[in-house]
């Protein structure tokens, strides 16, 4: 019969078309299988931990640290930069497991070792080849999963050691395993490093560290990013742009007012005058710019007492006051000079002996009586010699009636306040004040020749800063500006404490009164024939012990001995101190002497590196006689 | 038209029998949006490509990042050693050390004129 027009016997006898219609029902059973399963697993399933992490996509939180900021030279060179640095660690256990059955293998494993161990001992020579490869061997041994190999090392060196034997087949078979580590450098190595500060790297908090790294961390440290890392198709880590990124702000760097050829000299110069005499324990140098105030170098260095090697190990020059001694001459003079108490260094006082009630008599004037045959001498002559009988008996005379008024004077010449500073750690400086309950009726003598009163060498540096810069005092600073890739983001520059703390005569008189120390006076003998005029004082002090006076408990004395002035002196460039510190008992320590010669010194090298200061040669005229070096 | 679940009734059941049959695609008429269905295929297949060679370009990012990173510390090691260099003391040590006679002046340098 037909249906259709199709032959309906004809189909029911076809097999072939049976088979397909079998086959097609097989597939429709099959796809609803599927759909089962697909719709079971959606819904119903769920995989075991240790599968489900191997399908789910694998996110992870990477922190991007910033890189530290510089910290620059007054020409921009280097004084400290992050610097990654790298940490090989080995995994010894490598192929261990696969060589467990294959000894000729785990032989020949254990040859390269050996080799690998001779080539670390020979880059890295903190161990032999030996001690090398017997700690390999025992990590091994032992399973270890991490072995330390010797210390942190450059790029250089790490090509090197990845050529090496077993390291150069990679982490799966060499268990080769570098480090990166994110370090802070220091180029010129222990060169102001109280000042400059230090820190290991950038993580963490680096605000408590020591000299501008600490204080100015806010704008080195810089401030991190975070980005969503996630697992290839191969499982390697890609960046996942579908999560939020932050780009990390690299921190900002510091450009200072040092200048490390300045520096360098001024270490050395005093460096050298320390080794030359065993009863020194530490000193401190400042070498400062007159017209800005900008420190060009500031060295500590104290004697370490095992070695006897010299460290920077505290910051002397501003976190050590002490009694200055007879460098504060200096500021009773000028007191005397701006309240028109003198009119002119060469007035004549009455020498008597160097006696006045209350104190020692000065045997400088009991000399200069026996030699000159006279009963008195010059202001001049009394500061060259740095008389003490002289100061004490201008400034009582003057002032004793009223020694509030002398007082008010060494406020307004800033020598009683306190500044704001680069670095932490300024000590207060002290002047006594009538008004107190601890005045006594020596105080005032004891005062004119520095002594009752204290000050840092950075106090006393400044102040004489502002008489070589006539009468302008000048704040003390090191940090000339925050930059962000050579763009000025912050000035900071230089700044007035006192626009005028004398007037330009007195500043005048003063030179007048310096040189001839450095002349005729105690500065002579390391000064003269240096390489350009110095104005400069000498300054001795003992140290005080505490409640005991000037003596400790096992009765020994401690001496200060500074010398600070400015060169060239008609036309001052720099003010330089230099402060040394003896040993308890050890003998008296003048400020003429070691501290004198180091400035001579850092003068003499100064002088001759400033092309400024070299003759001109002109077109015309004498040809200029060279000296003949000798080979 | 009006609702009926007879008509639905009869729909599901033809539906049901093409599928049996084998005959569903035809019935839909398919054949007419055959391109159309390749074209989705060939989109998805494309779209799978680009996105291999997205993950294959990022991978490279990533490795050249390192590469970038490991010449960023080449070149601040190089910088640092001569930065180290740059010290007066240093280079009269060095000088000493090859037996120069090159020393500090000892006087200063004379200007010329222009």
């Amino acid at each position: 019969m037909k249906k259709n027009g199709v032959n309906m016997e004809d189909k029911k006898r076809d097999p072939i078309a049976k088979i397909l219609l079998g086959f097609h029902f097989f597939y429709i059973l099959a796809c609803v299988v599927v759909l089962g399963v697909i719709v079971y697993i959606q819904c119903a399933y769920r995989l075991e931990p240790k599968y489900e992490r191997l399908f789910k996509p694998n996110s992870a939180k990477i922190l991007l640290r910033p890189e530290r900021g510089s910290i620059l030279a007054k020409d921009g060179r280097l004084l400290a930069m992050s610097s990654p640095m790298y940490q090989v660690e080995m995994d010894p256990s490598v192929r261990k497991a696969e060589f467990a059955h294959k000894p000729d293998s785990e032989k020949m494993w254990l040859q390269d070792a050996r080799k690998l161990s001779a080539g670390l001992a020979k880059i890295y020579r903190d161990k032999s080849a030996d001690q090398y490869y017997n700690a390999i061997v025992q990590a091994r041994k032992n399973n270890r999963k991490y072995l330390k190999i010797g210390y942190l090392i450059d790029y250089k060196t790490l090509q090197e050691v990845k050529r090496l034997p077993l390291f150069r087949r990679g982490r799966f078979k060499g268990g080769f395993l570098p480090k990166t580590i994110d370090t802070r450098q220091y180029p010129y190595g222990n060169l102001a490093r109280r000042t400059i500060g230090y820190v290991k790297n950038n993580y963490g908090d680096c605000n408590n560290a020591i000299g501008l790294e600490g204080k100015f961390n806010y704008a080195l440290h810089g401030k991190e990013g975070y980005e969503w890392m996630r697992l290839s198709d191969n499982r390697q880590r890609i960046h996942n742009y579908d999560s939020s990124w932050v780009k990390p702000k690299n921190g900002y760097d510091i450009r200072t007012t040092i200048d490390i050829d300045i520096q360098d000299i001024a270490d050395r110069a005093l460096r050298e005058q320390i080794m030359t005499s065993k009863k020194v324990q530490g000193g401190c140098a400042i070498v400062m710019d007159v017209r800005t105030g900008g420190i060009r170098a500031m060295v500590n260095l104290l004697r370490d007492s095992s070695s006897n090697l010299l460290y920077e190990g505290l910051n002397m020059a501003i976190g050590r006051s002490g009694e200055p001694g007879s460098v504060f001459k200096t500021a009773s003079l000028m007191s005397l000079l701006e309240d028109g108490k003198i009119e002119s260094l060469d007035e004549e006082i009455p020498t008597n002996h160097g006696r006045l009630k209350y104190f020692k008599p000065d045997w400088h004037v009991v000399d200069y009586e026996k030699k000159t045959q006279k009963n008195t001498m010059s202001i001049l002559h009394g500061f060259e010699i740095s008389s003490n009988y002289m100061f004490r008996k201008l400034i009582i005379d003057n002032y004793g009636s009223n020694p509030q008024k002398f007082i008010d004077q060494l406020y307004s010449f800033k020598l009683g306040a306190d500044f704001e500073f680069d670095i932490e750690g300024l000590r207060s400086p002290y002047i006594p004040t009538p008004n107190k309950g601890n005045w006594s009726a020596t105080d005032l003598g004891q005062m004119a020749i520095g002594y009752n009163v204290e000050l840092t060498p950075l106090h006393t540096i400044t102040f004489y800063n502002a008489i070589a810069n006539k009468g302008t005092m000048q704040k003390p600073y090191l940090v000339e500006s925050i930059e962000n890739n050579g763009k000025v983001v912050k000035e900071f520059g230089p700044k007035l404490l006192n626009g005028r703390i004398c007037s330009k005569a007195t500043a005048d008189t003063l030179t007048r009164a310096l040189k001839s120390v450095t002349r005729d006076g105690t500065a002579k003998w390391a000064l003269i024939n240096s390489a350009c005029e110095v104005a400069g004082k000498t300054g001795t002090s003992r140290i005080a012990q505490g409640s005991g006076g000037y003596i400790d408990s096992k009765g020994r004395i401690q001496y200060q001995a500074t010398f600070v002035g400015y060169f060239p002196a008609d036309a001052p460039k720099y003010t330089t101190i230099v402060v040394m510190y003896s040993y308890p008992g050890s003998g008296l320590l003048y400020g003429g002497t070691l501290p004198a010669k180091a400035f001579r010194t850092i003068v003499d090298k100064l002088y001759v590196l400033d092309p400024a200061n070299g003759e001109t040669v002109s077109k015309k005229g004498p040809m200029p006689k060279l000296n003949k070096r000798e080979n | 038209m009006k609702f009926s679940w007879k008509k639905i009734w009869k729909t599901i059941h033809n539906i049901v029998v093409a599928i049996l049959m084998g005959k569903l695609l035809m019935r839909l008429r398919a054949n007419r949006c055959f391109p159309i269905i390749l074209y989705a295929f060939v989109l998805m297949w494309l779209t799978i490509l680009l996105r291999i060679g997205v993950e294959k370009t990022m991978r490279d990012v990533e490795y050249n990042k390192n590469v970038i990173e490991e010449l960023k510390i080449e070149h601040t090691n190089m910088t640092l050693e001569l930065a180290s260099f740059n010290r007066i003391s240093k280079i009269e040590q060095l000088l000493e050390m090859k037996g120069s006679t090159v020393a500090m002046p000892d006087k200063p340098a004379y200007t010329i004129e222009k």
